[in-house]
Formats: structure tokens, sequence, C-alpha cells
């Protein structure tokens, strides 16, 4: 009985009590005719657990002199493992007006009902008759619980008196019983957990996908609960049901083969041991289709570029990528491997794809991997054409992989065929029990209990998705638009087998989003937005440090990532290969052995995308040289994903628990409760002073002081603004809370360039209010203050000299100096280019090191106050000048404008010597030019000393060519600007 | 079902401490808080009033924050607003200054077919009355606005006001039942239709 009472109070909200519970009975023919006398029938039907009832007396009261409400629910038995829910709920009959409840004795007619048995407890009836206006026909139950039943019988005679008594204050008695609501409330079902989201939904901040709403316009109440509910509940049981991490080591490769068959050995593609030219591979050609006659080995033309294309390709061998070799522990679970272009022949777009070439590859593949080989086997593979997806699997793992499902897309010729498009592949993983190495809890279960185990383990959904873009450098758009059509065309079909028990909506069929776990490895055919020579200047130039950075920033995915016009919801791993396209044999090669009639780019990708229930992490992103045999380089990505182990029964269970938790969330607060139900505890929040660069952060408490589960979410003040200003900012901007949970907003403030260029003109004080909208109630304002502490950082160069001294000593802005009053140059940057040009300065690691963040603000503290620098000359301290140096290369950086005005740019990289250069600086304006002279003197005077004059030249000009002419737009070459500056500083 | 059902929106404004949350609580729940928290916000409630003809008006009603502080907010809560009451305290001359101030800023900014409806509220302190029934009259006669004092604590004369507020409201929209029921979607919908219904602020003032 204890156990039932707690696990009915569990269903109860906090201000609701049991006070009574007995079980008992209900016959169908009783419950029909409503005769109370009849015994029942057979024995069978008090034992039929369908017939089971669980009444339970419930007292509800708002406050402790509040007037106390009774009620009278009927739960459907259960298994006592299993918690109530409010589907359980079968009836409630509030106790008051004519409610009433009486017992009696059930006559026998069938004597022998317990003929074996001893004299058995008699059984009685009782029957119920709903109070109030509706004419409900009463219930009749019986049961053998005497005590409990007088229990039941002394509780409702209680309640029905208090009920009956007129309450004694002025107030008219408010007896609505609206506490019942929420349990008798016909309740959505749960949501289904189980199914991975799509990543491109949950990829996005809840906040951003709530819907639009403002201060007195709330927007969609009623579906922002369900978001904020649904993403609290994933959360929730997936912190509570984790019982630790699996880690599963994948490796992906992509190779656009170009038609080829496989004629080299591909084992430095696959991370197994380095390839000796003696054991080249020799592709079992016997078999090869009729179809593909392609040459497949070799290349028929002499190839002059050869050798020193190997000799380039030698030393590109990526040394970060670790090969994982013989160690068995280190080497991948999974091989995917995605190949683009296996089939040139135009009668492949029309026969169906023969296995011939898939089998070829696949046997290049088992060889490559020599010794390991044998630790594999196939778990998968789709082709489409030309394209084909392949998974390896360790034969140890096999038994983890379930439900794998293939789908394929054409997206080429007529929008259909199969010369574009993408192949995919989709696995069920569940961890391997016994391997479970990070499990808390896992470890010392005995093997029996394992078994039994793994037939609840949750599962993890991964994603493999192999594609082939459109080509030609100008067809970014089409890349795009195919990105979103293969997404939407890519659809596996599910079949039955995720139909689990109380799962029926999951659909039959389901996206490549739809995953924990998404890869996606692809000839994307994006290319560098940059001049052809620029880019084959920038590839050759080894020692000019963060040239893929600088290529990168022109690269077509990038920037259709950036601008969320395609694979926004992916992330990538660094490159730090050399571009992968294109390498023709046939064609006239510059010295890296790219042709000449491509572009150089990284056509040939590995993205990714996780959930919060798995985590990647990316050990190495490599392409591979010595494998020739195309005119792409493969590339090879190694992963860690780490999955949440948890079982899936547990998981369930919590979910049905923390969903009854939420009971009365969906209400509308306003319509039936007066009350405010969140508080902010300090609705007024003052975050004194703050600066540049230096984060200053404040909790702002909220309680949940009512009843039932809130949820909030902060809202603009009207359609153009934003949630808060930029100098802010809020974490988290949704949240819900349980009753008298107390949850945090912090607020931080971030002042940037762009914000502090804008407060560094007049906003010394800066205030906002917040507006905290409760879902489905009222809304909060919270107010914030700061005083703003201007900085010389993102100011314009004009400004800087016309400051009469240090910017805080700045009291007004009529203070500034007239225009033809200004000073040569800002004082700050000469300060900080005056101080490393001192004696006694090492000047060695200068913009090499990383700088020590906390002297870089105490120097930049210097500069705002006209206090002396505190550092002094030390030959041996190598950290001061690099936090000088970074200090002098962000505030050059956080201008306004670039010292060489961005009109000018255009004529600085076309300089093709020292005096035109020079005689550029006429056109600057003047403050640009004398700053541009000590820096770039500056920069010849460490160039200078140091020991490789040359390289350190390089080196400098990578490093401020950027920022002294700044281009946002990327217009300008970046070669072309490095080679201006190289004209004042070697 | 015959009876018809029309949806407006309200907006309580006036100074801090007056009593709009009090007023509303009165109105909505039919209860008075001895000690009430200032409102830092924003309050949506509805109540629904039944006129003599089987008609009823449902106020979907914006209780906003009284704190100068929070002031520059305000017209985000009464845009759009068919009908504001204005509140005071009879007891503090100050308040009607402040209403006077919330008044000229609902005619120049707020839809102009607005009702709006003066209202001096704590009646029941007619001992420390500080602003006389004649002054406040005049001066809401002098602008065409609705008039009449009330007490939330007691209840005085609230459901009166709000029902001559309906009963005030120009009841040519569609009935909101058609629209698919309560909410605050469907009650802007039902508020652009009113705004064509356009009348000027009554020149009857009433005095209930």
């Amino acid at each position: 009985m204890a156990a039932l009472d707690t696990s009915i109070k569990a269903l109860l909200r906090p201000s609701d009590e049991v006070k009574a519970v007995l079980e008992a009975l209900v016959l169908p023919s009783q419950h029909e005719s409503g005769t109370p006398d009849r015994s029942p029938e057979s024995r069978s039907q008090l034992e039929d657990a369908r017939n089971k009832r669980i009444l339970a007396v419930v007292s509800h009261s708002e406050a402790p002199d509040a007037q106390e409400e009774g009620s009278v629910f009927i739960l459907k038995s259960k298994p006592i493992e299993r918690a109530f829910d409010q589907s359980d709920i079968l009836r409630v009959f509030p106790v008051f007006g004519d409610f009433s409840i009486s017992m009696s004795q059930v006559r026998r007619e069938t004597l022998d009902l317990r003929s074996s048995s001893q004299a058995s407890p008699s059984l009685l009836s009782l029957t119920i008759t709903q109070g109030g206006i509706d004419s409900v026909a009463p219930l009749t139950l019986c049961t053998q619980h005497v005590e409990a039943l007088r229990n039941v019988l002394a509780e409702c005679k209680r309640l029905k008196e208090v009920a009956d008594v007129p309450p004694s204050t002025a107030a008219p008695p408010l007896v609505t019983f609206s506490w019942l609501a929420p349990y008798t409330a016909r309740r959505a079902p749960m949501p289904a957990l189980s199914a991975p989201q799509d990543l491109r939904v949950a990829r996005k901040p809840l906040h951003t996908r709530l819907s639009r709403a403002f201060a007195g316009d709330a927007g969609d109440d009623a579906s922002d609960v369900v978001r904020i509910r649904d993403a609290w509940l994933r959360a929730r049981v997936r912190e509570t049901c984790s019982t630790g991490t699996h880690e599963l080591r994948v490796r992906i490769g992509t190779f656009n083969v170009n038609g080829n068959l496989p004629s080299q050995d591909l084992s430095s593609w696959l991370g197994t041991s380095a390839p000796s030219a003696k054991t080249a591979f020799i592709p079992p050609l016997a078999e090869v289709s009729p179809f593909s006659v392609a040459e497949p080995a070799g290349d028929p033309f002499e190839d002059p570029a050869g050798e020193k294309e190997l000799a380039a390709a030698k030393k590109e061998v990526a040394p970060a990528e670790k090969t994982a070799d013989a160690d068995p522990d280190t080497s991948p679970d999974l091989l995917v491997l995605g190949f683009q272009e296996l089939d040139l022949s135009t009668e492949a777009l029309i026969y169906a794809a023969s296995a011939a070439r898939e089998d070829a590859w696949c046997g290049a593949v088992f060889a490559a991997l020599g010794e390991r080989a044998g630790l594999y086997e196939k778990l998968a593979s789709k082709q489409l054409v030309g394209m084909l997806s392949v998974v390896l699997v360790k034969k140890a793992l096999r038994g983890c992989f379930g439900d794998v499902r293939t789908c394929a897309a054409g997206t080429g010729i007529m929008g259909l065929m199969g010369n574009k498009g993408g192949t995919a592949v989709r696995l069920v993983f569940t961890p391997p029990v016994a391997v479970s190495t990070d499990s808390k809890e896992n470890t010392d279960t005995d093997t029996t209990e394992d078994v039994e185990e793994k037939e609840t383990r949750g599962s993890t959904v991964l994603t493999f998705v192999n594609a082939h873009l459109a080509a030609f450098d100008e067809m970014v758009e089409r890349r795009n638009a195919d990105f979103h059509e293969l997404a939407r065309k890519l659809r596996f079909d599910l079949g039955a087998a995720v139909q689990e028990a109380g799962a029926a909506a999951v659909p039959v069929t389901c996206n490549v989003f739809e995953s924990d776990v998404l890869f996606w490895m692809v000839n994307l055919n994006y290319r560098i937005d940059v001049p052809d020579a620029d880019v084959r200047v920038m590839l050759g130039e080894e020692g000019w440090e963060g040239r893929f950075e600088v290529l990168l920033k022109y690269d077509q995915l990038k920037s259709s990532m950036r601008a969320g016009k395609a694979f926004d919801m992916f992330d990538e791993g660094r490159i730090t290969h050399l571009p992968t396209y294109r390498f023709n044999p046939g064609l006239l090669r510059d010295d890296m052995g790219y042709d000449l009639k491509r572009r150089p780019a990284w056509t040939d990708r590995v993205l990714y995308s996780a959930s919060a229930a798995a985590r990647v992490e990316q050990l190495s992103y490599a392409g591979h040289p010595l494998i020739t045999m195309s005119d792409h380089r493969p590339v090879s990505a190694e992963f860690v994903v780490s999955v949440d182990v948890f079982d899936r029964a547990a998981a369930e269970a919590a979910a049905e628990k923390f969903y009854a938790q939420l009971n009365g969330l969906e209400d509308a607060h306003e319509d039936t409760n007066a009350r405010v139900n969140l508080k902010i505890v300090d609705p007024l929040v003052g975050l004194g002073k703050v600066s540049y660069g230096k984060g200053v952060s404040r909790r702002v408490g909220i309680r949940n002081v009512g009843k039932v589960p809130c949820a909030y979410r902060l809202v603009p003040v009207d359609g153009e603004s934003a949630v808060h200003p930029d100098w802010l900012k809020v974490e988290p901007m949704t949240a819900l809370l349980l009753p008298d949970e107390l949850a945090y907003i912090t607020l931080t403030t971030y002042i940037d360039n762009a914000s502090a260029a804008r407060l560094n003109i007049d906003h010394k004080a800066l205030e906002c209010t917040l507006i905290l909208h409760t879902v489905m109630g009222k809304d909060h304002f919270i107010a914030v203050t700061a005083e703003y502490v201007p900085t010389c950082f993102a100011n314009s160069l004009g400004r800087l000299t016309r400051l009469p001294g240090p910017i805080r000593a700045l009291a007004a802005p009529a203070d500034l100096l007239a225009e033809n009053r200004a000073i040569n140059a800002p004082r700050e940057i000469m300060r900080l280019v005056n101080w490393l040009m001192g004696p006694n300065i090492n000047l060695d690691n200068l913009f090499v090191s990383a700088a020590d963040e906390t002297m870089v603000d105490a120097i930049r503290e210097c500069l705002d106050t006209g206090a002396e620098f505190t550092f002094s000359p030390d030959p041996k301290n190598e950290s001061a000048p690099v936090a000088f140096g970074e200090t002098l290369l962000r505030l050059l950086n956080s201008l306004t404008e670039p010292i060489v005005p961005v009109e000018l740019q255009p004529r600085c990289v076309d300089m093709t010597s020292r005096d035109e250069a020079f005689e550029m600086l006429d056109a600057f304006p003047p403050a640009a030019v004398n700053v541009w002279i000590s820096v770039t003197a500056f920069l010849h005077y460490v160039c200078q000393s140091s020991a490789e004059p040359e390289t350190k030249t390089k080196e400098i000009a990578s490093v401020f060519a950027p920022v002294l002419l700044r281009d946002a737009e990327h217009a300008v070459s970046p070669v072309g600007r490095r080679h201006f500056l190289m004209y004042f500083i070697s | 079902m015959s009876a018809k059902q029309f949806q407006f929106k309200l907006v309580l404004l006036g100074e801090s401490a007056v009593g709009k949350s009090s007023l509303v609580l009165r109105f909505v729940k039919d209860q008075f808080d001895d000690y009430r928290e200032s409102t830092i916000g924003a309050a949506f409630l509805t109540q629904t009033v039944t006129l003599d003809d089987q008609t009823t008006v449902k106020f979907e009603i914006w209780d906003t924050a009284g704190q100068e502080r929070y002031k520059s907010l305000a017209p985000m809560y009464y845009r759009n607003a068919n009908c504001a009451v204005v509140l005071y305290d009879i007891t503090s001359s100050a308040t009607l200054e402040k209403a006077r101030t919330w008044i000229r800023e609902l005619q120049r900014q707020a839809d102009p077919s607005i009702v709006i409806a003066l209202c001096g509220n704590k009646s029941d302190l007619a001992a420390r009355r500080q602003v006389t029934e004649e002054e406040a009259k005049k001066y809401a006669e002098e602008e065409g606005l609705m008039w009449a004092e009330t007490s939330a604590k007691s209840g005085e004369g609230v459901s009166e006001i709000f029902t001559a507020i309906a009963k005030k409201l120009p009841l040519t929209a569609p009935p909101a039942s058609a629209r698919g029921g309560a909410g605050r979607a469907a009650g802007r919908a039902g508020l652009d239709l009113n705004k064509q219904a356009s009348t000027q602020p009554g020149q009857d003032a009433c005095n209930c």
C-alpha cells in the first residue's frame, strides 16, 4: 500500500495530497447495469487485471489557511514498477454538492466461489455518485479491503463536511475545483523522443525556433510551449539516463576516381601502413564490365611533369596524419568510403550499374587493408551510376549495427540522372555492452545480465551521404540548389523496422538529417574565388603561414555555409592539406602538379553534423597526394564519435516521469489564474563599468512560484529590434521551470569592435529592458544598466588624432581638437611602436607566439588611461614584446577604416616596384601616411633584426597585409596586398 | 447559439500604485489583495461581459507597469487597443496629472478610434480625497472621455465601468466565435476590422 501511495503521489502536483487509497474491482456486468447487489460470476473476473481499479481520495489546498477541496480519483490498476500517468485517471469525483459514497454487502449467488479456501473476507460494494449539475451514472466498485474502505469513507465524509461549511472569510467562496482541470484535461500523447530529430532543426538554438513574438504580442504560445517542452524532455532524459559513452572510431574517405579502375595502392588513404612501391596493387581486370573499358591503369601519355609532381606530393604528405598502423585498438571501427565518377561511360547512365566496378574497388580497398583486411567485412553499399557508398565494419562489431538502410537520388541531367546526386547509408548503432569502457555503471555486470541488457540498449542513428554536386566555377548557386534538392530527395525507406511498441507515429520514410550523427563525404566541386594565378602563387608559398586559412576565406563552400545557403548545419575540420583538384596528366601543369586548365580547389570534402546525443571529434583530415591515378586526390578524415550509452526502457520510463512533471504546462495561465507564476528575483540589474574586451557577468534569478511548470522566452520590444542590444549576451534565452525551481539567466557584457565603434562616439550610460515573456502568461521586465568606459580601440584614425589626451579623459565630443590642429598620428599606436623599438626588446617571437591575454588587457588599459606601461624592457622577457605586438596588431585591426583606404587598395596591388609603391603614399590621408610609415619602418626593423630576414619578411607580410589593407569584401587579391606591404618592409 | 461574442483589446495605463492590477483582479476574479507587488512587466488577462441583449464582449486586457522606467514600452502594449482605462488615485492629485499625460499620449499615438475611460480609483478612501469628482469629470468632458470612480477594494463601480465601455464599443465586428474562438491572434484579426468602423471618442461622457 505504501508503494501505491508513493506512486500516486508521483502523479499528483505538489499542492495535492493522497488521503486514502483503496484497491477495488469493477465488474463489467455491474458497471453497465449499475446494480450493486450481484456477486461476481467467476473467479476469473476477480483476477482479471483489466477489472482492477485504484480509488484514491485526494485533497487540495491553495495555501495553509485556504479552504481544502477533496476529490475521489478512479485510476486504472497497473504493475507496481510502472509509474501512473494522466491516462490512468479514469474518473474524478469532486467532493461537493450531491456527491455521495455508500457501501453495502454483496449478496452471494454462487456459494462455491471460494469453496476451497478458508473463510474469505466478504466482498463489499461501494457506489459513488457524482456531485454537481452533471447527472452521470453512479459508479459501483467492489472490494475486499474493509479497513481501507473504512478510511476512504471517513476521509470522504470529512471532506464533504468541509465543502458544506460556508467559508468564514468575507471574500466570496471560490470552490471551483479548477485544480482538477489538469488531471481531467485530455493531454496530448507524449512526444516520441526515441527517433532522432532532424539535424537542421536540432542544431538551431531553441529560441530561434520559436514563433515570432514581441512585447504585447506573444506569438504562437501554444506551439512554442511544445517546442520548449520537447527540448526540455530530451535534455532531461539524456542527462539522467546516460550511463556513459561509447567511442566509435570512424574513418571517412572520399575519392573522385574519374572513371578509372584501381591501379595504385590505397593504403595511405585507408590509414594503413605507408605504401611501398613494390607491392603496388594490381586490380582484377578480368571481371570488369564490358561497358567500362576505359584504360584502367597507368598513363598512356608521357608524363614530363610526373617526377616533379611526385616530389611535390611526397613533401606534402600530411605529417599530422597519424596512421593507425598495426595497433588494432586505434584502427577504425567503421570505414566509410564515398566514390564519385566510378563509371563515366554513357552506358552507365542508361543501364543499371553492374557490380563489377564496385567489386574492383572493394577488392582494392581490402587489398590495401593488408593484414587487417581479415578484421573487416562489408556492411553495406549503394551505387548510383558513378557514385558509390561502401561501409566496412569490424567483424567484431558487426552485431552492433542493425537496420541498415540505403538510398540514392539523382540531381544530374534533367534533375534526375545519376551523373550527379548522392548515395546514402543509414545505420542504427547499439553499443556493445562489454566494450563500453567509459561506462560508469555497467562494468561489473556479469555476462548473462549483459545479454538481457542488450535487448533494451538505446541506439544511435548514423548516416553517411556520398554526394557529387554540379561542376564548374560559376555554378555555385546550382551547387547550393543541388544540396537542397538532394536533402529533399534522399529518403530512407524504413519499412516496419522501427515500428516499436507505442511508436506507431514513426513515419515509414525518413530523410538523411533525421540522425544523431551525419557525415557528408562530397565531391562538392565548390571552388576558390581567387584569381587562378594568385591561388597557384599562394599554394606554392610554403613559408606563408596561414595561406590555407586565407584561401579558405574565398572558398565557395565556406562562404555558402557562412551565408546559410547550404550545408549551414555542418562542421568541418581544419584543412591543412593542399587542394585535391585538378591533376590532369594530359595537360600542361604548374610546379605543384595542378593542370593549368582548372583553378586548384578543395573540391573533396568531409563534413559532419551531430545532435546533442553524440559528440564528434575529428582526429585527422588529409589529402593523399601519392595516389595519383585520378584527376582528384583522395581525401580521408578520421573521427571519434562518442555516443551516449543508455537503457532504452529506462529512457522511456524517465521520459514518462518527466512528462508527468509537466502537467499543467500547456494550460493558459492568464485565463484561469491571475497570479504570477514566475518571479524575477531582482528585476533591476546594474552591471557597473563595462569596457572593451572584458565581459562583466551578472546572474538574474527566476523562480517559479506557481503550482504548475512554466516556460519563458525573451522577446524583442518590436518586430524590428533584437531581443537584447549587441553589447549584451543573454543565456539562456528560453527555459522551462518546474514549480519551486530557481533558474538563472546570465547577462554578460560583450563589447567587440562593432559595438565599441558605436559606443565610443557618445554612449556612456547603457541601458536596456529585457522582456521575459512567460509562455501562456505575462511579460516581465528586466531593466539592465551599465556604464560604458571608452577605449582607443575601434575608433577612426581621424578621431584618434583629434583626441587632446587619453581617450578616457575626453569628457565631451566638443573637447576633440579641431581638424586642423589634429596630431600627426594616434599617440596610442606611436606608444606601442616606440616601446617595441626601445632598447633591450626581444623581438624573436613577435607575431609568432600566442600573446598573454592579461598582458594585452593591461597594455590596452594603459593606452586608454594614458598611464605608463608597467612592463620594463628586458631582453629575457619574451612575453611582454609578444603582448605589445599583439596589441598593436589588434589596435590596427580594430580601426573603423583600414590604414590603406579601401578605394586605394586596387591601385596598391597593381604596384610593380618599390618606387611606385612609395609614390602611392601621396594618395593616403595624412594620418594614414604617418601610421603606415611608422608601422612599416618598425616591421622593417623587426625583419632586419631577425636571423632569417627573408622568411621573417614573408611571415610578417602575411600577418600585417590583411590588417593594414583590410578588405571585408574579399575583393582584392591577397597576394597583391602582401606584395605591396613587402615593398616597405623588406 | 444565437448569442454574439465580440472581442476587444483593452489596455490599463496610469501612474504606479494607482491600482491598475487590483482593478483587473477585481474585474476578472472578483478578488482583492491588500498587499500587491508592483507590476514589473505586463500581464494579459481576459474577462467577458454580458450585455443585456444576449451579446457578450470579451475583453483582452493588458495590465501594464506604471513605473516611469518602463514608460517607453507602453506603446507596445496599447498598440491596436480598442479601449483604454487610464487610472488615477483620488487621494493623489499627482496621479491625475500623470493620467492626463497618458491620455495626451493615447490621443496622439494610439488608434484614433480608441475609447478612453478615465477612472478615479480608491473611492473607498474618500476621506483622503485630493481629486474632486467635479475636477476630474470636467476634464473628462472636455476631452470626450468616459469617466467613473471605482474601488478595486470594495468592488464599487468596477464591473460598471467595464460594462459601460463594452456598450460604447462599436459592435460591428463579426462575432469572435466565427473566427475560431479566443486567442490573441484571433483577437487582433478582429481589431483590424474594428478600425474601419471608426468611432471618435464619444461626446457624451458617461458617468456611471
